[in-house]
């Protein structure tokens, strides 16, 4: 028998159907089961609610979309009943043991939030292999780094625990920045709440395997990113190693981009060096090294080395976006408001 | 979601530091007793790919360095004339790591002054809140006091 634990789950779906099913059953295969999974159908047209229902969780469903995923989310807040709360993507699968792993970290009464280690659950396209690098580099260093230090920059959206109550105290995730995972872990720091990372605590999502779908997805990133730090630069100021992790995550997403997408094509010309555009993949040495010790640890080595090089495409597509944002949220007040489906 | 670009510039130099300063840091709180197993493994993983990392930097430097020095078109493209190719490789790895290493102690010591004046300002509305004779600085401060009294 079970152990079944004091969490709820929230599944917010919209025309989530055909990915849903695979969703519920790795939360209902866990090894502690949660005491509920709410499913908040955000006013579907494919059927998402009966998926729900066919499965036997609790489907409710707000009388408008809402028109986020924040949104959707909050929507349920008020019928959690328990004292933690699991906010997972409907595109989403969890390894067996992911919310016994993360519920470990609420022994800690200080700890307010706890995210696990995210991997692509689907391999094949360019932008996926890219996404695949991207996160093994970034959760098997910069990210455990972050966690040592005891600020992971971002309890990630698609696989969260929270304790209900300072949640509910926060007002639940907030719409006002299209990142509301970056928005609450950084609000969860001011209010003096701790946050972990638990490396142990896998979860698979569906990552964008077309341009169309990277494209809105980068954007929100990149907008939500920049807003963010306009909404909190104060705060964060205060809160020493998450200042300056942003800092310098915002200096090399603004600098690398302008160097990547212009500095270095106009010093190739310039200098007659196409050489010089080696300089897109000079880290390979340096980046090679926490994906390979992360894809050794996961079997997926060979996996690792094929996808390597799509990882470059995708950060300079990444440069792209993040400038384009920039540009909009400070320099021409164009702020993006219209939250687009990406987890 | 994931934030910025992960593997450049001072982002992963800011890291890599971090990363190598994990052990020694792990190493203190072991003297004063405050480790514990867990953390210690942490550091020294983390410590094992930051030295990995820094060894793939310095191959990176040697790749240039062969480029450069090989090549007289990579030559002339850094240095412009063919004479001072002698040297060039090392001259060219000690620039990138002081520009590195100097941009990101611009951009961590921009944002630790930045918080600094921010926390003094702070602690000064706080002591003016309390009722504490306002400071305007020394010299102000000179001005308006008198002679210290004697005390009773």
């Amino acid at each position: 028998m079970k152990r079944t634990a004091p969490i709820t789950v929230i599944v917010p779906a919209y025309n989530e159907a055909a990915t849903l099913r695979e969703t519920l059953e790795s939360l209902k295969g866990q090894t502690v089961v949660p005491a509920e999974i709410i499913v908040v159908d955000d006013c579907s047209t494919d059927g998402t609610g009966e998926v729900g229902r066919a499965l036997g969780v609790t489907v409710v469903r707000p009388p408008a979309n809402t028109g986020s995923k924040a949104g959707a989310q909050t929507f349920a807040l008020p019928r959690v009943r328990t004292p933690l709360v699991m906010a997972i993507d409907a595109d989403t699968t969890v390894a067996p043991d992911a919310v016994e792993r993360l519920l470990a970290a609420f022994e800690d009464r200080e700890v307010a939030a706890a995210c696990g280690f995210v991997i692509p659950r689907r391999v094949r396209s360019l932008w996926e292999r890219g996404r695949y690098i991207e996160y093994l580099f970034a959760f098997t260093f910069y990210k455990q780094v972050q966690d040592y230090y005891g600020k992971p920059l971002i309890s990630s959206g698609c696989f969260s625990m929270y304790r209900t109550e300072v949640l509910r105290r926060l007002g639940g995730w907030s719409n006002r920045t299209l990142a509301e995972d970056m928005d609450l872990t950084w609000s969860l720091y001011r209010a003096g709440h701790r946050v972990r990372f638990v490396p142990e605590a896998v979860c698979y999502p569906l990552e964008p395997r077309t341009f169309d779908f990277l494209a809105r997805q980068l954007r929100r990133w990149s907008h939500g990113f920049v807003q963010n730090v306009m909404l909190h630069w104060r705060e964060v100021l205060e809160i020493p190693f998450l200042r300056s992790a942003v800092a310098v995550a915002f200096w090399d997403a603004l600098i690398a981009s302008m160097v990547y997408l212009f500095l270095l094509p106009l010093l190739a010309v310039l200098f007659r060096a196409p050489w010089l555009l080696l300089g897109y993949v000079i880290d390979i040495p340096a980046i090679s090294v926490p994906v390979l010790m992360g894809a050794a640890g996961r079997g997926e080595i060979p996996r690792a080395l094929v996808s390597l090089p799509a990882f470059f495409v995708l950060r300079t597509v990444n440069g792209a976006f993040f400038l384009r944002a920039a540009w909009a949220e400070l320099l021409a007040k164009r702020p993006l408001r219209i939250y687009q489906k990406g987890h | 979601m994931s934030v910025g670009l992960p593997g450049t510039g001072v982002g992963g130099l800011f890291y890599l530091l971090s990363a190598l300063a994990m052990p020694v840091r792990e190493l203190v709180r072991a003297v004063r007793g405050g480790s514990c197993a867990g953390s210690r493994q942490v550091a020294a993983r983390q410590g094992a790919i930051a030295a990995g990392v820094a060894g793939g930097i310095w191959v990176t430097g040697w790749l240039i360095g062969l480029m450069v020095g090989h090549s007289p078109v990579a030559r002339e493209a850094v240095y412009g004339v063919r004479d001072l190719a002698a040297g060039s490789s090392s001259v060219l790895k000690v620039a990138s790591l002081v520009i590195a290493f100097a941009t990101l102690v611009l951009v961590v010591g921009g944002v630790e002054v930045a918080a600094w004046c921010k926390g003094f300002k702070r602690r000064r509305r706080a002591r003016e809140a309390a009722g504490a004779a306002p400071r305007g600085g020394w010299r102000v401060g000179l001005a308006v006091r008198g002679p210290e009294r004697p005390a009773a």
